[in-house]
This record gives structure tokens, sequence and C-alpha cells, in this order.
């Protein structure tokens, strides 16, 4: 207890030193149980959703081409030995505008169907949710809605809603209202139910559903039905376990998880390394006060124990603090996180209301107070093991700290290997090689510190004059806390610049790529593309195409539409004649190879175009056969020519004729109608021509060129947009990181600052010394960040992009993210510099003196 | 003879109320041009307060203090740094070299903060080392390389670099052997009759205490005893023994 008590009172003591620390580990337990809060809401409100449209069923019968299929499949399944009960399902898209724009998912569910009800039971099973059955099925506008959302639209029983569907706007009225749980629960409740036959009519597809749910009579023989399924339904028709399904979808959101888990504890690691910095700092200043206690005879151990005991209730403190900030920040960052994450898993995640648990914020808690006991624990250590006499002698002063040959040698080394590593990154795309090319050059960058300090040292000195050159000198004579705060600053910077450059060589190449064929003046869509985020583009009737032809000024409409088939998955680019073969719609420009009149093979529908990523990934050869799943069956073309990466799924995309599509999916819908105006004719007047005609109906958003680039270029951006959040807290580190580091520099030259004022040396010269310091670490951290930040994006883009995603990607530097970063990171060096360049230059040169 | 360094009436207190301590208390001295001054005390007894209030490093309380012809306060902080760049030299007890910089940064620094640049820097530099007796093996190495004496050879070639016209010794045989002491006290006064310099000695040593023109005693922040040189004054009971071991040296 003796080691708790002094810590104790050295917490009371010393509360202005250790406040830092203090806030610091609260800061990073924040950041971690605030991301690990979200995350947890997140991924229980992504089973939850998965489970309350599975309802009690074994087994799944969905597309594999995704979209509907034909209901009479559902006698084939109940005719199939082992199924017990078998309830078919619809599941579509609609828009809800009530101030917001909401989407909103329509489940069709067949409420005459007895199995239906068992095995939905859970949402059936709520009394007084329905006043009048008979009502509900007799008015085929009737829906349920759970009571989350009839709240959020203000809606009551009876009342009438507008939704927006792919045939238009339509009108619904509530007939009873669901308690959030079975089915209402899923798409984090932003759903409406409805019996089948309405959901069919408003949803525009007569006849088909989505999927199947199958309870098995026997659930050890889930994989005999399963087989037996698989035997009688037609190919294009996939069946799965829903505990497969679940796990695949969880497997996908946990890879997502991690990732933001990442930057959590990265968050952690940096307040273990500020909190490091800062003790170290602390413990200097009492190291003379340390050697008199182990000249009377108090002993090492018992001094680290005192030392980590004090660094233990310092965590305490900060956890303390952290936790609540913690929860506050997780309602924060869910919803930017639940965009982030829909956009990566391409499934709707609900940003729900976080609720504190106990195992995440145990978690955060946990590491927090790991994170201050490792960072008391080395300089305790270090500090108890300081020699008595020397300590005693010459008080917190340190010499210069000359480099070891082995050091030398192992910093070469790692440079170098580096080096040699980027080399054949450059010659081999290979995954592998890649994760270890980035380990080193991170590594390296840590390694160049140091010398790269002792090499700026003499031109920065001579560069900011003399009194600036004694700081700089004497900082590359003992740079270690130098090297902490220059590694800090390149670490942050370096992330950024990475994350940055990668973003951006995302958003250019694929800008660059999705525009080539989108050269029309407009483009229309629904208006409620604009607020989606992740999941299946909002689609338009066909029609449309037809009645914008006829708005004056159009000269020709291209539609397209785009899909996502499975088995294996590929993404289906879907186009207009017209646009392969009017130029004014934009480019198709093939790889050499591509088959004679290749563009006209595949308008005509004898042929389909693929990109680079699926040719890679399947091998596939021009003019070989390529083979689709589709709700008709298997679609087989020979491949016409080699296109550049479509971005419409990561294992690649097959380009074909809507022509085809319409016929083999069956779905009249699009994602988009290109335009081509009459020469001559003002895109704002057209514009104004369609939202007035067509406009009516439904929700139309018509941009030009330029906007439909910029809309591109912005969902890209979202997808990175927690860069954002990086950046900040690559600011907020880098303030405090180089401050401390300064402090603590300044607390051990305290002695030979009290000298230098003796000796002549102005309050501004010695302010001018920190700060020329400061642009030492500056200048060696942006520097080194720059060349590491490309180096990791480059082999990140061009070695494990590719072997994650499929996606080959250029790569592109892109200045001004390097730029801003580097400038930000300068500044905020220099600013964290401020404060203890304005203490040094105060300080009392005669107390200076005695400072010992 | 001008005085380099006239204080009048100085006092000095620290604290307020109760725990007020008088470090001074009127102190008048004046300091010809080429003295070789020794202030010599017990611990305590504020001879360090002296020279910190001459070297401008402090401010005392009371009284008027004017250092080569310059009353301190009225002088802005950055002029007195300016004066002690200048106008004086400063050695300390424990040498206060900076440690990491080399031997021959360590003098040439200053210097440079002089505006003197290249080869001027380099040639004074050596030049006042080898005056003090400093090999050039040593000149790159790191003070904690060298042995005590000649760190404080190395920092009085930091003081004399300058050309000071007032040089100023804080105990600077207070961490040396007798013959590194006698060493150091020989290069100051060697100093002072070459280069006319003005120099003040705070010590406890009485035998250091000999090398001065004169020497004042100070105790409880009082000058108690102002008298010429101790080697040629008249015996005084208490520094009896002194003068013998100055006659044995």
């Amino acid at each position: 207890m003796q080691p708790l008590r002094l810590g104790l009172a050295r917490l009371r003591l010393e509360l202005p030193q250790l406040a830092m620390a203090i806030a610091v580990i609260a800061l990073g337990v924040a950041l971690a149980a605030g991301v690990l809060l979200a995350n947890r809401a997140l991924r229980d409100r992504f089973d939850e959703s998965v489970d309350a449209l599975a309802g009690a069923a074994d087994l799944q019968v969905s597309a594999v081409s995704g979209g509907t299929f034909d209901e009479a499949t559902l006698d084939l399944v109940r005719a199939t030995s082992g199924v017990k009960l078998a309830a078919p399902l619809l599941v579509g898209t609609t828009f809800i505008r009530d101030g917001a724009v909401l989407r909103v998912r329509l489940i069709g569910v067949d409420m005459l169907d007895d199995e239906s009800i068992r095995v939905y039971r859970r949402a059936q099973d709520q009394p007084g949710s329905l006043q009048d059955p008979l009502e509900f099925l007799n008015q085929p506008d009737s829906v349920l809605a759970p009571r989350s959302l009839a709240e959020r639209v203000h809606a009551q029983r009876d009342d009438r809603i507008d939704i927006e569907t792919p045939l238009g706007r339509q009108a619904v009225t509530v007939r009873g209202i669901l308690d959030d749980s079975g089915v209402a629960r899923a798409a984090g409740g932003n759903l409406l139910v409805m019996d089948m036959y309405g959901a069919q009519t408003v949803l525009g597809v007569a006849g088909l559903i989505s999927q199947i749910d199958v309870v098995v009579a026997q659930r050890a023989a889930i994989d005999e039905v399963r087989e037996a399924l698989r035997a009688v339904l037609p190919s294009h028709l996939a069946v799965a376990r829903v505990a497969d399904r679940k796990a695949d979808l969880a497997r996908t959101a946990a890879a997502f998880q991690a990732m933001l888990n990442v930057i959590a504890t990265m968050g952690l690691v940096l307040a273990a390394l500020i909190t490091a910095n800062r003790l170290s700092t602390i413990y200097q200043a009492r190291l003379w006060e340390m050697g008199v206690l182990r000249a009377l005879g108090t002993r090492p151990g018992t001094l680290v124990r005192s030392l980590v005991a004090e660094s233990a209730l310092i965590s305490i403190v900060g956890v303390l603090i952290g936790l609540p900030l913690g929860i506050g920040f997780a309602q924060l960052v869910v919803q930017p996180v639940a965009d982030t994450m829909s956009l990566n898993l391409q499934q709707v995640v609900a940003a729900p209301w976080v609720a504190p648990r106990l195992l995440p914020l145990l978690a955060a808690a946990g590491a927090g107070i790991l994170s201050g006991f490792l960072a008391a624990l080395i300089p305790a250590l270090r500090a108890s093991r300081s020699s008595i006499v020397r300590v005693l002698a010459t008080g917190r002063s340190r010499d210069a700290w000359p480099e070891g040959r082995v050091k030398r040698s192992v910093r070469v080394l790692v440079i170098a290997s580096a080096l040699a590593l980027l080399a054949l990154q450059m010659l081999v795309e290979a995954g592998p090689l890649a994760g270890v090319t980035m380990v080193f050059v991170a590594a390296a960058g840590a390694c160049a510190v140091e010398p790269a300090l002792r090499l700026v040292s003499g031109p920065l000195g001579a560069l900011l004059g003399s009194a600036a050159r004694i700081g700089v000198e004497d900082q590359s004579r003992l740079p270690s806390r130098a090297v902490g705060a220059a590694t800090v600053l390149m670490a942050g910077v370096a992330i950024v610049i990475w994350i940055g450059s990668m973003s951006r060589s995302f958003e250019s190449y694929v800008v660059q790529k999705l525009m080539l064929d989108r050269q029309a003046d407009l483009v229309v869509d629904s208006a409620f593309n604009e607020i989606q985020v992740g999941g299946d583009d909002a689609r338009l009737a066909a029609e449309i195409v037809a009645r914008l032809r006829a708005v004056p000024g159009v000269r020709e409409v291209g539609a397209g539409v785009n899909a996502v088939t499975l088995r294996p998955e590929t993404g289906i680019v879907a186009v207009d004649p017209v646009r392969f073969r009017d130029a004014a719609f934009g480019q198709w420009p093939l790889d050499d190879g591509a088959l004679p009149d290749a563009l006209a093979r595949v308008s005509r529908g004898e042929a389909v175009l693929a990109d680079a990523t699926l040719v890679a990934q399947r091998k596939l050869k021009v003019g070989a056969p390529v083979s689709l799943t589709t709700p008709s069956g298997v679609l087989e073309r020979p491949l016409a020519g080699v296109t550049p990466t479509k971005f419409r799924s990561p294992a690649g995309d097959v380009m074909l004729s809507r022509d085809l599509y319409q016929e083999y999916w069956r779905d009249g819908s699009i994602s988009q109608a290109f335009v081509v105006l009459e020469p001559g004719a003002s895109a704002a007047a057209v514009t104004a021509a369609i939202q007035a005609t067509l406009g009516q109906q439904q929700r139309l958003r018509v941009m030009t060129r330029a906007e439909l680039e910029e809309w591109y270029a912005g969902g890209v951006r979202k997808a990175f947009s927690f860069l954002d959040v990086l950046a900040v807290l690559t600011v907020v580190v880098v303030v405090i990181g180089t401050g401390d580091a300064l402090a603590a520099n300044i607390l051990e030259r305290t002695s030979e600052i009290g000298t230098m004022r003796a000796l002549g040396l102005s309050p501004r010269d010695v302010a001018t010394q920190i700060l020329a310091q400061a642009s030492a670490i500056a200048l060696v951290g942006t520097a080194l960040a720059i060349g590491i930040g490309y180096a990791l994006s480059f082999v990140f883009v061009t070695g494990l992009i590719p072997n994650l995603t499929g996606w080959r990607l250029g790569f592109q530097a892109t200045y001004g993210v390097a730029a801003g970063a580097a400038s930000v990171g300068l500044l905020a060096c220099i600013g964290g510099a401020l404060l203890p360049a304005a203490r040094a230059a105060r300080m009392s040169p005669v107390q200076a003196l005695r400072y010992e | 003879m001008s005085a380099v360094v006239v204080l009048e009436g100085i006092s000095k207190t620290y604290g307020a109320g109760s725990a007020q301590v008088t470090a001074l208390s009127g102190i008048t001295l004046s300091v010809p041009e080429g003295e070789f001054l020794s202030v010599m005390g017990p611990s305590g007894c504020g001879k360090s307060t002296v020279l910190n209030l001459i070297a401008g490093l402090d401010d005392p309380t009371g009284g008027r203090i004017v250092v080569a012809g310059q009353d301190l306060a009225r002088l802005s902080e950055r002029a007195r740094s300016d004066l002690r760049l200048r106008y004086l030299g400063f050695i300390f007890q424990s040498f206060n070299l900076l440690p990491r910089l080399t031997v021959e940064r360590n003098v040439a620094w200053r210097l440079e903060r002089l505006g003197l640049r290249g080869r001027a820097v380099r040639d004074r530099t050596a030049a006042v080392l080898e005056q003090v007796g400093v090999s050039a093996s040593a000149w790159r190495r790191y003070p904690s390389e060298l042995s005590g004496g000649e760190q404080q050879r190395v920092a009085a070639a930091r003081a004399l670099a300058t050309e000071p016209r007032l040089l100023l010794a804080d105990e600077p045989t207070g961490n040396l052997d007798s013959a590194n002491g006698r060493m150091i006290l020989d290069l100051l006064r060697r100093l002072n009759v070459d280069r006319h310099t003005s120099v003040i000695v705070v010590t406890h040593d009485a035998f250091a205490a000999t090398y001065g023109h004169r020497t004042i005693e100070m105790k409880d922040g009082r000058i108690v005893r102002d008298i010429g040189s101790l080697a040629d004054s008249e015996p005084v009971p208490q520094l009896g023994r002194v003068r013998e071991l100055h006659a044995e040296h």
C-alpha cells in the first residue's frame, strides 16, 4: 500500500505536471471506448437485421444474380423432401421524404400463407398490431410500420405516407404498428411490411420474389435438404444455410471493423507514447531526488514500484475521465462509421443510439490502464537504474549520445532492405511482398530519423543564425527526445499522406475511368442516389427513357443499369446499344487484341466486354466465352475486348447490351439515363424541362457531366472520410508530442540555459534555440513522412489492393495532400514548441544556474 | 582610474513577510578598471548574489549598480544580455560547459554571437584554447571526456574568447585539486596583468583570495572587511596561516 500512498501524494503535489498525462490517457481511452462501442452497436444492429429477415429459417433460397425470381419456385421448394416450412419474401428499396430522406426497405410477406406466419412468427405475434386483418388484406396499399419508423415520420395508424419506388411516388396507408422486434428489427427498423401482392404491385415486380426462407423438418438434416433443393432448383438460384450467410456477412463486417479497431489501438499506442514521454520528463526532473533516495538505501525495485503505482493512479484517473467521453464520442462517430461501413460492405447499416456496454468499456479501460503501465515502466526502470554517483554529481544534465557500431549497422541494413524491397515491388506485384515492404518502409523511416536530425543540424543552424545553431547542434547530439517527437510527427503525417494519396489515387482513377463512357451532356437518375450510402442504387422505370427522348432539346438518350451476379461474383454494367455506337455518349477504349468490330458485336448482344480486373482474376482470353449466372439460366457470350476497371464489383465487371440484360434478368429498370443534347440546346433549359415534366411523377436528379464527375469523386471521398478524423488526431498528437519532447529537453538543459544566459544569450536567443529545435524536428519529421507516406501508398495501391480487392489502380502521387499534411504537421510542430520556448525564455537565469 | 563596477547601497531580499530573507544589505563597492578583487566569506554570506547582480542576472531590491558605465536598472533584458556578451566573462565552479558541444564549439559559439564568422572564429578559438593550455587533440572532444582541470581551462577560454573587460569567477577552484586550482588562478592573474582585465573572484578559499589586489570579506550579506591584497597586507590574525601557505607555494 505504501507505493500507492506515495503515488497519491505525488499526484496531489504534481497534478499540473501530471495533468497532461492524465488528459492524454483520457483521450486515448475515449477514442478506444467510442470506436469499440460504436463498432459493437453497429455490429449488433447488423446481426439483428440479418436475424430478423431470416426469421426462424434454416436455409435461404435466393437469386445468384441478386434481385428477384419467379414465385412459382415456392411450389418446388415446398415439394422437396425434408422441407417443413417455406415462406416467400420480397425485399425492395423505397424512400420516404419527411424533412430528411429515409431509405426504407419494403418487405413483402404472404399474410395469407400459414407457413409464412409460422416462419416469421416473431413479427406477427404482436397482439393489437393489426386492428382489422381483413381490411389490411383487402386494401393493397396497407403497410405495417415499426414503432420507431412511425414516430420518426410522425405517422399513426390509418395515416397515409408517400413512398418513392422505381415506379414513382405512391401512397400507402399505415394499418398497424409493429413493436421494434422480430422482422421490425431488420434494416435498423427502417422498413415497411406489406402483404406480398401489395409489395409486388408497389415495386412493379408482379409474380416475383426475392427469397424463400426454409425451415427443415429435422435440424440434423439441413445439409441433405440443401442438396435436395439444389438438385431441383434451377442453377440461377442459390441455396445457403442461414448460419453460413450470417457468418459470411459477419466475416466481411469483421474485417472492416478490425480496421476501425486498429485505428482505436493506434490512438492508445500514441497515448502511451506521449504518456511515456511525459512521465519520462517528470521522472527526469526527480532524478536527483531519486539519486538521494537510493544513496540513503532505497532499493531500485522499490522506486520502480512506487513510480508504477503512481502511473496506475494516473491511468485510473484518465480512464475515469475517458470512459464518459468515449460514450459521448461513440454517439458522434456512429453515423460516419455506419456510412463508411455501408459503403464498404454494400449493405445498409443503420446508425443506432449507442448504449454503454460493459465489455467494450472494460476493454477500453483495461487498454488505458495497460498503456499507462507500459508508459511508466520504461522511464521508471531507466530512472531507477541511473548511477547514483553520476546523478548526484551531474544532476539532470545528459552527455552526448554517441552512436554504436551495431546500432549504425542495423540502421543501414533496415534502410537498405526497405529500398531494395521497394525496387522489387516495382517489378513484382505480390501481396505478401507488399506487406513485408510496408513494414520495412515504416521501420526504415524510424531508423532514418536520428541520422536525419544530425544531417539537418548543420545547414539549419547556418540558416537560422548562431543562437539557433547551438540548439540544433545540441539536439542532434542527444536526440532521444527529438527522435520521439519527429517519429510521432513522421508517423502521423505519413499516415495522412498514405491514406490521402490512396484516396486521391482511387478518386482520380475511378473518376477518370468511370467518366470515359459517361460523356453525355446530362445524366438523369433517382434523386435518392444523393443520400444513398451502400446497397443497390435507386432505380428508375425504363419508360423514362422514351419520355426523356420527347423533351425538347434532347437528341438521344442511352440508359444503363448496374447489378451484381454471383457464382462467381461479377459486376454487371448493362448499357443501351446506342451508347456503344454513338461517340457522344463516351468512349469504350479497349486493350490491344480486341475482336474486330467488338463494340458492334456487344451492342447487338453477340458478345460482351470484361474489365481488366475480371480478366486478371478469371484469366479470361479475348474470343473465349464468358459465363454469367442469370435469373433465366446461364448466359454465355464470347469476350470481345477488355476495358479499364469499372468498379462495380471487386471481382471484376462485365459490360453487355441492356437488351440482353433485360432478356436474361427480366429487369426493365434502369440506374441512369444519359442524355445527349441537340446542338445549341441549353443544358439548364433541358434540365428544367425534365424536372417540370418527369419530375412530377418521381424525384429525379439531373446532373451535368461535371456534376456527375464530382458526385463520383464525392463518393470516394466519403469512403475515406475517416481521414479527416485521422488528420485532426495527428495534429493533436503532434502538438502534444512536440511540446512535451521540447519541454523535457528544456528541463534537462535548464542549467545550460542559465549558463548561456549568463554568458550573453538573450531570452529571445533562448526562444530561438527552442524553435530551431522544433524546426529541425518538423523538417525531419515531415520530409521523411512525405517519402514514407508515398512509399506506403505506392506499395499499398500497386501491391496490396490488387491482392485484397482485385482492383488494379494506377498509383497517383497527390501533391496537394502531401503539401497540406506536411504544412499542418510543420505548423503543429512549431505550434507545440511555442509554449516551451516562451517558458524557457522567461526562465530566471539565476534559478536556472542553481537548477541541479 | 575609472571604475568598471560600482555598487551603491545594494540590498537584496527574497520572500515576503515573516518568510523574508535578507541576502544583501547596504553593499557599497567600487571596482577600478584592472583590479583583481577577491570576495571571500562563508557559504550563504551573499558572495554569489553580488556576482549575479553585477552580471545583471538578478535585480537588487534596493540600490544602484553601474557596470562598464551603464546603470543596469536602465537596461532592458536584451541590453543586459548584450552587455554580458561583449563586456563580461563568467567562470563557474562546476565549469558549466555545454555537455553536448565539443570543446571547440563551447568556445566558438560566443564569438559567433558577436558576429564573427568562419576563419575568424576558428583562428580566435584556436588562439584562446592554446593560450589556456588546452591541447589541439582535445578540441574535438566533448566535456565529459576531459578532466576537471581541462574543463575549467576550456571554461576560461570560453570566458576569455570575447576579450571581456570584466571577468567574473564564482568559486573557480571549488571543484579542482590544488594543482589545477593554482593553474586557473595563475591564468586569471596573468590575464589581469597582461590584458588589464578586471577580475572579480568569489571564493571561500583563503588561498585563492590571496591572488587579488584587494579582498573584501562578507558575512550575513554585508561587507565586514575591505583590505588590500592579502599577500601584501599586514597580518590578519585569522589569515596568518594563509599567508604562510602562499609563501610555501
